[in-house]
Formats: structure tokens, sequence, C-alpha cells
């Protein structure tokens, strides 16, 4: 292609050369190595000091009396989990501590934060007026030896064959009713043969298995910078004279996936905390056009489809808020916040300024926080259900002063570990 | 300090070696970007952000080839990123039909200075002088163009005939040309 005027020119500029400014230099060496102390120790201040509050949470909640006595009885003397205690017949209800129990074959009688205390049948039981206030059914002779909180008073309260419920019939006269509603007389009850039931305490936290699908974006905006200062968006340099901008080949809808523990513990009547470990995948597709000259650089375009992801180990602490806790199915609104590590991560750079994309891996921030919020439903067998959206408030990287964060919505499940429906209760 | 050594140590973050690499290179990357832009200070910026990109990819540079012309591409690219960005110079890209000259095979012989050389290739239209630089001085083909210019190859090789005119326009303008045409090139088109 070149011709005698070419090579003339050529040889003439052969050598041409200009002492750049000093502050080139200066320029090009800040931008290779920025001096980031400053904002890491801050992070890892906030990280410290959110792992600091939520571990003073979990040790003084007991102390900090937020769980009303209505509720939660006896909550100082509450039994270690999993433990199994074995009650003989004719046992003081004074004496029994709140607990939580499971019947095999029964449907489950309590929820979160109620308590039943239950003791054996007694040999010769006389029913006496219940108790409106506190529920309670009460035995001639005895201690109380039922104890109901309104949860399971509004559920039916407890009764199968061999634990009864009095209640007041429509006479106002005072009986014992089976779960079935059929009265039972006095002969009957005084037939029935002593018995022992296990007790398994009330869990006051839980370990929980984790998952939950969704999907993810990168953009350049969080919630506390609401517009986009690229110029690349905005008035004439929208348009380019032929040349496709950067803005007109976005990324595609990504996907995530999460998986992973929480331990769950509950603070109070309305509000409980959770943390745990959780794998969480990141990916998205992204369309570009082909390699510069310098083979290192994507031009703006659709002829590539190139995949970005991520993959990160997250450490999430929330805080949860029932907004109906006495109900069977309470539902909570959730809030949190989690440090996220990205220990292998490939994802194309956008530079707005140069209008191309690159791979650019030290770029990507490896330690990054979010913010989630979202709502929950309880089950009664302690499966969750939840709905949430997450925000990043530190970038997953930045380049010419514009701030790419990361954005998600999720759906998910939280399923107990430790099922309370598979602790039986045996003669 | 050999380049291969050079590059290891950059590529590791040494400073010294960077700014060594830096050194030996900075003055006469100026010398490209400056053929590119309007003005010295845009041929800096072009340099420091070519420079960053120098830096960041130097492990993909391949040991076997020549470093200096690998970096060369590099900061012909980011001009003309930076030219496509600019408002300035999407101007004169728009402004395309303006410049419209006939086809020149001429040949001449230049006599002048190398500094006025470059500012009379500087006084092009910013199109034309993307071009002229590109094929002319870097030795693109026209159809490696393509994709980076977002032309199609008749384009490019028009405004390159046009290019190639006026810079002869200008040069006789200046009086700096000799001769007419080299002998066996009549006909040929660049």
């Amino acid at each position: 292609m070149k011709g005698p005027l070419e090579k003339n020119i050529e040889q003439q500029l052969a050598g041409f050369e200009i002492e750049p400014s000093p502050h080139i230099w200066t320029e090009v060496e800040k931008n290779l190595h920025p001096h980031r102390k400053d904002r890491g120790v801050f992070w890892w201040w906030v990280l410290l000091l959110g792992v600091t509050v939520v571990a003073v949470f979990f040790w003084k909640a007991d102390q900090l009396n937020l769980t009303p006595k209505k509720d939660i009885i006896l909550r100082k003397t509450l039994p270690k989990a999993n433990t199994v205690q074995l009650m003989p017949s004719g046992y003081p209800i004074k004496d029994l501590k709140p607990a939580q129990i499971k019947k095999a074959g029964m449907e489950s009688i309590l929820t979160r934060k109620t308590h039943l205390i239950i003791v054996p049948y007694p040999k010769e039981p006389e029913v006496l007026p219940v108790d409106n206030e506190q529920t309670n059914l009460l035995i001639k002779g005895q201690q109380p030896l039922v104890t109901q909180t309104a949860i399971q008073a509004k559920s039916g309260g407890i009764s199968d064959e061999k634990t009864y419920l009095a209640v007041k019939d429509q006479t106002g006269k005072n009986t014992v009713k089976k779960q079935d509603s059929s009265v039972i007389s006095k002969d009957t009850i005084l037939k029935k043969q002593p018995f022992t039931l296990k007790i398994t305490p009330f869990q006051k936290s839980k370990w929980f298995f984790t998952a939950d699908a969704g999907t993810v974006y990168i953009k350049g905006t969080n919630l506390f910078h609401s517009s986009v200062n690229n110029p690349a968006y905005t008035g004439a340099n929208a348009t380019t004279g032929g040349a496709q901008q950067i803005f007109t080949t976005s990324p595609q809808t990504g996907f995530q996936l999460t998986a992973g523990l929480r331990y769950h513990k509950i603070l109070s009547k309305q509000f409980s905390a959770e943390t745990g470990l959780q794998y969480h995948y990141i990916q998205n597709k992204q369309y570009t056009g082909n390699k510069d000259i310098t083979g290192m650089y994507y031009l703006p375009g659709n002829s590539l489809l190139l995949t970005n992801h991520a993959h990160i180990l997250e450490l999430p602490v929330f805080i949860k808020m029932y907004l109906n806790p006495d109900k069977a199915n309470p539902i909570y609104l959730l809030t949190g916040i989690s440090a996220e590590w990205l220990f292998q991560k490939k994802w194309l750079i956008t530079d707005y300024t140069m209008n191309n994309y690159y791979y650019d891996p030290s770029s990507i921030k490896n330690l990054q926080l979010k913010l989630s919020g979202g709502v929950g439903i309880q089950f009664k067998n302690d499966i969750n259900a939840v709905i949430k959206i997450s925000q990043g408030i530190s970038p997953v990287y930045q380049k010419n002063n514009l701030n790419q964060f990361k954005q998600e919505y999720s759906a998910g499940l939280l399923i107990p570990l430790q099922h309370p429906i598979h602790k039986a209760i045996t003669k | 300090m050999n380049t291969q050594e050079l590059v290891k140590q950059c590529i590791k973050g040494k400073k010294e070696a960077q700014y060594q690499l830096y050194q030996q290179y900075a003055a006469q990357m100026l010398g490209v970007c400056y053929r590119y832009t309007q003005c010295l200070e845009d041929a800096e910026d072009v340099l420091q952000e070519g420079f960053i990109k120098v830096f960041r990819n130097l492990a993909q540079f391949k040991s076997e080839g020549e470093l200096g012309a690998w970096i060369r591409k590099i900061m012909v690219n980011t001009a003309i990123s930076y030219i496509k960005k600019h408002n300035r110079y999407k101007k004169d890209l728009q402004a395309d039909e303006i410049y419209l000259h006939p086809v020149s095979e001429e040949n001449p012989e230049i006599k002048m200075e190398m500094k006025d050389l470059i500012e009379t290739i500087r006084q092009l239209p910013d199109p034309y002088k993307v071009i002229f630089n590109l094929i002319a001085i870097e030795g693109y083909q026209y159809d490696e163009l393509c994709d980076l210019l977002e032309m199609n190859v008749n384009t490019i090789r028009s405004q390159y005939s046009r290019a190639r005119a006026q810079l002869i326009q200008l040069l006789k303008r200046n009086d700096t040309i000799t001769g007419d045409n080299y002998e066996g090139t009549a006909g040929k088109k660049y």
C-alpha cells in the first residue's frame, strides 16, 4: 500500500519525538498505584462495628428483657436446646419450664414464640373452671396442669387421647374436650393410665439451609447516587456521528444463585436475627463489538456475546421484624448487611471515557458490602419464604470516577435443619 | 535491564521499572499521539491514557513481539478512541462531506523540515488525518481498519485518496514539493 510519497513521509518522520510534560508520569503513576488505604480502613471499621453490634445483641439478648412476659414464661430458666426431659406422672406444673412439645402424629401445636407446659395425666383429675385470662386448665388438688398461651387457645388448644383441654361449653358448664371437640366424661378420663411425656425445650435458636435465585445488574447508580455522571448518556454525547457508543451495548440481565447456612436467633417477640455463610454466584451476558487492533479491548457493538461471572462468599447479618408475631404464619420485614468476598471473577470493565470494554481482574474489588431488604413469611413448619432486594454500597469497580454497583433481586427459601416435627413425645 | 526483564518487573508493579519503560518510550509515543490530535494538550491526554492501558495490559504482551510496536498500537487505538469521544473532533468527523477533494495519484518528493511536515499533516481535517496517519505512516491495510473506524473498505479507500490529495495541495501551497510523479506509479491507487 505504501507508495513513494508514503515512504518519503515515513522516512522524514522517523525519530520524531516530543518530550512530554513531567506531570504526565505523575498522573500515570497515581492511576497505577492509587492510595486506597484510607477507604479500605473505613470499610473494615464498618464491618467490625457491624459484627460487634450483632455479637453484643446476641450476647445480651436475654438480659435486654425485650420479650413480653405474657408470651414467654420463665425465659431465664429455659433449658438448653435439644435436651430431652422425662417428666414423671403427676409432675407439678409449677416446676415445669417452658418447653416445646411435639408428639408423633400430632400436628405442631406450637408456633415460634409459644410455650406449652404439659404434665402427665393425673390419676384422679377434677376439672375446675377455666381461667379465661390465663386460659389455664386447672385440676383440683394439683398445681395447674396445662398452661396455654393465647396462640394455642386460638389454634384449638392441646388435646389428644391423653391430654385434655378444659373449656366452658355453651351452657357455661366446664367440660373436658378432646381435640375433635367431643366431650369426654370424667369416667373416661379416670380410665386412662398415667403416662410420661418427653419434653423437648423450646428452641430460641436454630440453623437453616438457605437457597435463593434471581436477577443481577451492574449499574452506574446506587441508592446514594441516583444520577449517572456519565457524559456518554447525556446531551450531544448521546450520538457520535456514526461511531457506536458504549451505552447502546449495555449488559443483559444476569442471574444469581445463593446457597448456604443461616443461624437464626430469636431476640424478642417481634425481632430475631440471622447470620451465616453463603456461596453466591452471579453471571450476565454482554454484547460487544470485535477486539480492536491491540487485541486487548472490545469495541462497542453487538457482534460478540461475552459472559461475565463471579464466585462470591457472603457473610450476611439480618434483622427480622415480625409484623404479626401472634399469627400461625407470621410475616416479617427483613433488613441486613452483607460482606462479600469475590474469590474468582471475570468481568468486563466498561470504560466510558475510552468507549470500549476490557478485562482487568485487578480493577474488581475483592471485598464488597451490600444492603438488603425484603419481606418474608414463616410457615408453621418453620420453613421461610423470602423476597429480597440487595444494593451494593461499595462499588464492584470504578472507572473514570464512575462507580459501578451490584443490584440483586431474589426469591428464596429457608429450610430448618432441626425440624421440630421430628421431635417425638414418647410414652 | 533488558526489555524482557523490564516487562517482568513492570508486571510485578515495580514503580522503578514502570518509570524506566515510560522514559524509554514516552517522547516517541507523544510524537505519534501528536499526529492524531489537534493540540499538544490532547496528545498528552492520549499519552497518559495510553500508558495506563499499556501497564495494565502488559501481561498480554507477547515477548517475541517488539515492545515499541505494541505500545504504538495501543497509543494509536487510544488516540482514535479519544477522537471518537470528544465533541470538537466529532464535529469534524460529521462534517466529512465538506472536505471532498479530487483523488490524486501524484507522488511528489517532499523537501521540508520534519516538524513542518508534521504540522502540515496535522492541518488535514480529522477524518483525513486519522486515515492518512493509519495507512501512510502506521502501515495498516484498508480492511484492518473497518472495525476500528466503523467504515467499509470503499469508504476508507476513497477517504484516504482524498486525504492524500489534500495533503499534496497543502504541501504545494507551502512550496515544499519538488518533482511530480515517481516513475511507474501513475494510475496506482493508495
